[in-house]
């Protein structure tokens, strides 16, 4: 054999072994497991997590709304006392600083997508899926830019409060899609884009219509207990699963935020700013067993104590599904009076009031 | 911890030194043409007779056939001296060495001048370019390996061989894409293979071994490996007396000490007060070889004994050191060869190996109370008897026993601990062993506490072969060599459990954990960091398996340049657990083809092709995991109890494990190797190997009872905590044993080698291995080799199984060469290697165990773990070991072979991290062992 031959069936011999792909699994919209929830707070992760022993448990409390109704919710604390807790979208001179985009499949919120294609006779089979595969879960978005908010919890900044992107599936195979990255690119389905700014490398983005869904991830790992404190059949929670950047991810998903959009003239020749800020609740909390100058403390926090009593936006009913419900409370304490806390807004005397400290919480009601 | 517990039992079980159909292939042939020079005319009917010290009984001879051609077969591996004679002609003489299992060619061109010419012995050696083989891999003889520094085992010496790694460090070569458990090894003929753990089963005397043969790809029907050939040939007497004693001392003043950082980019601590453990080696041998009756009846006998001690640096999380691992050993070993009558050849040998093995735990997690011990041995007997029918037609049976046994648990039961310093700076717990304190796994740094194992374990293993075969030459369109065999075997196991600490087992890391002894739980008062509670009970169980082989194999040669190899096996396994279930019943078939073309029609170029399959159904995993067990129970801390009262897990007891009855395909390989040899210069071979493998249908087992959260970080649970099952019935693990599931081994790899003995003084061997291994299948049940749980434990981890394999080394490079003249001898063997595949593993909240991913094995997902396109490989460092001897034979002076031998191990002190700890605790990424330091021995040899 000559020299050239011989070397001609090395290279052919070197080129398929450099074809070799060691990562089957991970073609296309690929899935890595859990999202990796180290960074999250406390809140996030449950109470009575340690990262050596035990998950955490995530409980909602019961609290008033106006008629003395109760209601059940899942508190998240804004890490800081601040009022950017508010702040959803924020528009100067054409530059847009926005909620990172939740996908939102085929029109509900509230309730998983079942228009995908699921495999020919398929039953559910909790032992052997991770997620049911007759349904789509929503897509959470990664940052595409430094600017961008956080889209897991984990970041000082970080806020439960995603941009809603409609999606259609058109009969995608159900929770076949995993990341925003290939949900813009994927022609099954349909949904309206941004191109991504020029010289850039990112992809397009989904362009949100301009609702606000408030949305906690929560540690995938963490028991969820539902309104009754308890767990179904199945040994699941009320949490629902989703996707982000091709890792899984549970929330607990708390219904529209209803916003407030105020443009702010620009001073001294600078362009006009118009800011979209959530509207939020009052929650009003006794102030008996926890330091009202910090009202969040993770110790003793002076909510979900179940003697919370909400009153709605605009002073209309705080519950989810009435005209007055928003999933972010603005939080207050104040002294109880001799009859004990109060069991709807009306009964607080706001003298009693301390001083407020731009304090907020999430306070997600789930869907009935 | 379940898959602790099982996985530390199987870790126990392939700690031992090791199954299948492989007849061993033990001599080799002499083959070629006779041809007349002028007219090429081939000579019939000239008388080719092959003699040799090595052949036992008369010399042997064939005559050439009507197209002048001739095969000396079933010669002893050895030198050969071959006379060619035709009535009335002055007869050729020549002189060939033959390696086991291939053909050296010898043709003859014969002229009135040559034979004229002929007055001396015309060495000729030019058979390195095995002209009728598919098979790859070399043959390393005792004369070779004897010029090189090797730690004198022979697994040590099948690691020279291109396309062989030992990631694990436990002297099972991983070959060419094949695992540490699927290989053979084979002494003179008899498969030594561990009946169970399908790794080496027994040692033997170095000095007694004549050659290695190492196959790795490409094989004979006759062979049946999913992995490799490890054949050995063992040293027989001869009509001479010989006497071959050496003395090696490597004292632990000639090792370099000193203590190193524990992180990978550290180097040595120039001021540590901590003093290192030892690292010294001993070994003493004798061989004595020589006839009984000349002619017709040798013996060979060898004893060695072994000492070594084996220190690790000082490191995290205990920074105290340790004992060194100690090693105790004796090998001893008869051979006895009869030939009655130029017909018959029949050997007889027995092998013992006791050994006693102590610290064997690593040091840096375990306090010398917490060691473990290890104490192995057996023995084996062998009778190979060949019939030379006649010149076309030869019988050959193989049979034999295996015997061996492992006893391991916690050094303190088994002997003594020692305690020289380090228990002082702990409790008084850990200054004198306690069989019934239960051992304690603080999860908060990996250390390990107050037993060396939850459970001793006692383990005895059987074997019994036999393989009669066929072997029929002739001629039909063209010559074949033919061979046909039957393989039988009997295996059996006896395995013993002995629980230690009454049967409790504590896996500490609760919410009040800490470091070290201070975080461990203290259940009576309800401090530390308690966390989970195993509780088991100790049990016998015997299982057995039995297993039938047939092949037929042959080397057609229908024309001067091209070999044809065709081969089919058939082979039936089947196998019972201890309550009496079957746990195997296989069949396979493995086709073989090759193509061997002699590009050169000189034998100086060859292209070789492969395709094979190999079928391992004679697997005794199953029915050893099968078997049942008592119920294990686990118990969770319950904080407002103070008491572990929440039973979170159970496995084992009668319904823990069953069998897939839909299971038909047993684990096999197909194989496709393309080669390249040419004979680059006199007695100097250069080869390119190309193999392609891929193994599936490997044994695992899944576990189908429990129910996993989506996440698959905790088992699912109702409000309390207790644990959901799909069978509510049977709150338990219960796992099924099966090959039924899409996880494969691929390999693809190039070898780039040069085999050089260009003049007696010189003996070289340099090769280069390109490969890729990947896949989702770590190792059968389970990823037991790397402690991981593998791809069927936690169906929510499945997908995370994809990537490169333990054993994916990308660069190796091994060079062994020698120079030896006057006396003296220097010979090096040099290995580099680039590091093997680790997998970042994560705490996994219902068993307690690091056992889950976040991204594709061999992956770490780096400081930023929710990026899915940021994971990175994971790795060991690269290594690079350089081993020098240097000799001198003092024959010339005192006409005495007294040879003074200087070893010189890790020449450049490199003390490369060969251990990373992988598991997500705060020592994540930190050395858990280094390379052995640079040391020497001194060695004396005598040669009569």
């Amino acid at each position: 054999m000559d020299r050239r031959r011989a070397l001609g069936l090395l290279a052919a011999a070197l080129a398929a072994a450099a074809g070799c792909n060691p990562y089957h699994n991970l073609d296309g919209d690929f899935y890595l497991g859990p999202v990796d929830a180290t960074k999250f707070p406390n809140s996030y992760l449950g109470a009575g997590f340690d990262g050596a022993g035990s998950v955490g448990t995530i409980a909602p409390a019961p609290a008033f709304v106006a008629g003395g109704a109760q209601v059940i919710y899942y508190g998240f604390p804004y890490g800081s006392a601040s009022t950017s807790a508010l702040r959803l979208r924020t528009e100067q001179a054409g530059t847009v600083v926005d909620r990172e985009p939740i996908y939102v499949f085929d029109g509900d919120p509230t309730q998983d997508s079942k228009s995908c294609s699921a495999p020919a006779n398929y039953v559910w089979d909790l032992q052997r899926d991770f997620v049911r595969f007759d349904r789509q879960g929503n897509v959470f978005q990664e940052p595409q830019g430094t600017s961008d908010a956080p889209a897991l919890p984990g970041a000082s900044n970080y806020v439960p409060i995603y941009a809603e992107v409609p999606v259609t599936s058109n009969g995608e195979d159900c929770n076949s899609v995993h990341s925003a990255e290939f949900l813009v690119t994927n022609p099954k389905l349909s949904l309206a884009t941004t191109p991504p700014p020029a010289g850039t490398r990112r992809n397009p983005q989904g362009t949100p219509d301009g609702k606000y869904i408030a949305a906690a991830l929560v540690d995938p790992r963490a028991m969820v207990l539902d309104e009754m404190g308890g767990l179904d059949s199945n040994g699941l929670g009320p949490q629902r699963w989703g996707f982000y950047n091709h890792y899984l991810v549970a929330y607990l998903e708390g219904g529209y935020v209803p916003t407030r959009t105020t443009t702010v003239a620009g001073m001294d020749g600078m362009p006009d700013t118009t800011v979209t800020q959530a509207r939020a609740m009052l929650m009003f909390a006794p102030n008996t067993a926890c330091n009202p100058a910090h009202p969040l403390d993770d110790t003793a926090p002076c909510f979900g104590t179940g003697n919370d009593v909400i009153d709605g936006v605009g002073s209309m009913s705080g519950a989810r599904g009435q005209a007055g419900y928003s999933p972010v409370c603005h939080l207050l304490t104040y002294t109880p009076g001799a009859n004990g806390p109060a069991t709807d807004p009306s009964q607080i005397d706001m003298s009693t009031l301390d001083p407020d400290t731009n304090s907020f919480v999430y306070c997600l009601q789930l869907a009935q | 911890m379940k898959r602790t517990h099982v996985l530390s039992i199987l870790i126990a079980l392939l700690l031992i030194p090791s199954v299948a159909f492989a007849v061993g292939e033990t001599n080799g042939r002499i083959g070629g043409t006779v041809t007349e020079a002028q007219s090429g005319a081939p000579v019939p009917g000239a008388t080719v007779e092959a003699s040799g010290k090595a052949l036992i009984g008369s010399a042997r001879s064939v005559t050439t056939d009507d197209g002048g051609r001739y095969e000396l077969a079933e010669l002893p591996p050895g030198t050969y001296d071959i006379t060619i004679s035709y009535a009335g002609v002055k007869p050729v003489r020549r002189r060939v060495n033959v390696r086991q299992g291939e053909l050296a060619p010898l043709d003859i061109v014969w002229s009135a001048e040559l034979t004229e010419a002929e007055v001396t012995v015309v060495v000729e050696e030019r058979h390195l370019t095995k002209p009728d083989s598919t098979q790859t891999g070399t043959v390393i003889s005792l004369d070779t390996s004897s010029k090189v520094a090797t730690q004198r085992e022979y697994q040590d010496i099948a690691l020279q061989v291109a396309g062989t790694v030992d990631v694990n460090g436990g002297g099972n070569p991983q070959i060419k894409g094949g695992n540490l458990m699927m290989n053979r090894y084979l002494v003179d003929g008899l498969d030594i293979t561990d009946p169970v753990t399908n790794t080496f089963s027994a040692n033997i005397n170095f000095d007694s071994i004549s050659s290695i043969d190492v196959i790795t790809g490409g094989m004979e029907a006759q062979y049946n490996s999913l992995g490799g050939i490890i054949n050995l040939i063992t040293a027989a007497g001869s009509d001479e007396w010989h006497v071959d004693s050496s003395l090696y001392i490597g004292n632990d003043l000639f090792s370099v000490h000193g203590q190193y950082g524990s992180q990978s980019f550290h180097g040595v601590v120039p001021l540590s007060k901590i003093p290192s453990a030892s690292t010294q080696s001993y070994q003493a041998n004798i061989n004595v070889g020589g006839p009984i009756v000349k002619h017709k009846l040798w013996f060979n006998a060898s004893v060695e004994y072994d000492y070594t001690e084996a220190g690790t640096p000082a490191g995290p999380p205990l920074n105290v050191q340790g004992p060194p691992r100690r090693f105790n050993g004796v090998l001893a070993r008869l051979k006895l060869s009869w030939a009655p009558n130029e017909k018959h050849r029949i050997t007889l040998s027995v092998s013992t190996d006791p050994s006693f093995i102590s610290n064997t735990g690593g040091s840096n997690t375990r306090l010398p109370v917490a060691q473990s011990y290890q104490e192995q041995g057996g023995a084996f007997g062998i009778l190979q008897w060949d019939w030379f029918i006649s010149q076309k037609a030869n019988f050959n049976l193989q049979t034999g026993f295996v015997y061996n046994h492992i006893y391991s648990g916690s050094q303190g039961y088994f002997s003594g601990i020692d305690n020289t310093g380090a228990a002082s700076m702990f409790s008084s717990k850990n200054a004198q062993y306690n069989f019934n304190e239960p051992l304690q796994q603080n999860q908060i740094d990996g250390s390990i506490w107050y037993q060396g194992a939850a459970a001793n374990q006692y383990d005895r293993r059987y074997r019994f072969q036999f393989d009669p075969s066929i072997s029929l030459r002739g001629r039909a369109a063209g010559t074949h060599d033919a061979k046909i065999g039957i393989q039988l075997q009997y295996l059996a196991d006896e395995f013993a459990v002995q629980p230690t600490g009454g049967g409790v087992e504590y896996i500490d890391g609760g919410a009040n954990g800490a470091p070290l002894e201070a975080g461990l739980c203290n259940e009576a008062t309800g401090t530390g960091g308690c966390f989970l509670k195993v509780v088991q009970q100790g049990y016998l169980q015997t299982f057995r398996g039995l297993s039938v082989g047939g092949y037929l194999q042959d080397r057609w040669k229908p024309h001067r340049r091209v070999t044809i190899v065709p081969g089919i096996r058939f082979d039936y396994g089947w196998s019972q657990d201890s309550a009496g279930r079957t746990a195997t019943n296989l069949f396979g078939v493995g086709p073989r083809l090759g193509f061997i073309f002699d590009l050169t029609g000189d034998e100086k170029t060859i292209l070789s092709m492969f395709y094979g399959r190999a079928n391992d159904v004679q697997n005794m995993l199953p029915a050893g995991f099968g078997s049942p067990t008592p119920i294990t129970n686990e118990y969770l801390w319950n904080p407002m109890t103070n008491k572990f009262d929440t039973k979170v897990g159970a496995f084992g007891g009668s319904q823990g494990v069953i069998y897939d009855p839909t299971v038909h395909e047993p684990p096999h390989t197909d194989e496709v190797t393309a080669s390249i040899r040419r004979e680059v210069f006199r007695n100097s071979v250069a080869t390119v190997d190309y193999t392609y493998k891929r193994i599936s249908n490997m044994w695992d087992w899944y576990e189908i009872n429990r129910i996993w959260d989506p996440s698959g970080y905790r088992q699912l649970t109702d409000v309390n905590g207790n644990p959901l099952y799909a069978n509510p019935a049977l709150p338990q693990d219960i796992y099924k044993i099966t090959t039924n599931h899409p996880a494969i081994r691929e390999y693809q790899g190039v070898d780039f080698s040069i085999e050089s003995r260009p003049t007696d003084h010189w003996d070289i061997y340099v090769a280069y291995t390109l490969a890729w291994l990947y896949g989702q299948a770590g190792e059968e049940f389970g990823g037991q080799v790397n402690g991981t749980s593998g791809p069927f434990f936690n169906p929510r981890q499945t997908v995370l199984w994809d990537g490169y394999l333990p054993e994916d080394v990308r660069h190796q490079l091994k060079v062994r060469a020698s120079y030896n003249t006057h006396g003296f001898n220097v010979g090096t063997f040099i290995v580099f290697q680039t590091g093997a595949p680790l997998s970042h593993e994560y705490f996994q909240f219902t068993d307690g165990g690091y056992q889950n991913l976040r991204g594709p094995t061999g992956t770490d997902p780096g400081a930023s773990p929710n990026n899915a396109h940021g994971f990175a490989e994971f790795r060991t460092p690269d290594l690079l070991e350089v081993d020098v001897r240097a000799s001198y034979d003092f024959h010339a002076l005192i006409k005495q072979h007294l040879i003074v031998l200087l070893d010189m191990f890790n020449l450049f002190n490199l003390r490369t991290p060969n251990g990373i700890e992988a598991t997500d605790l705060p020592t994540f990424g930190q050395v858990t062992s280094r390379q052995q330091p640079f040391r020497f021995q001194l060695g004396l040899r005598y040669l009569y």
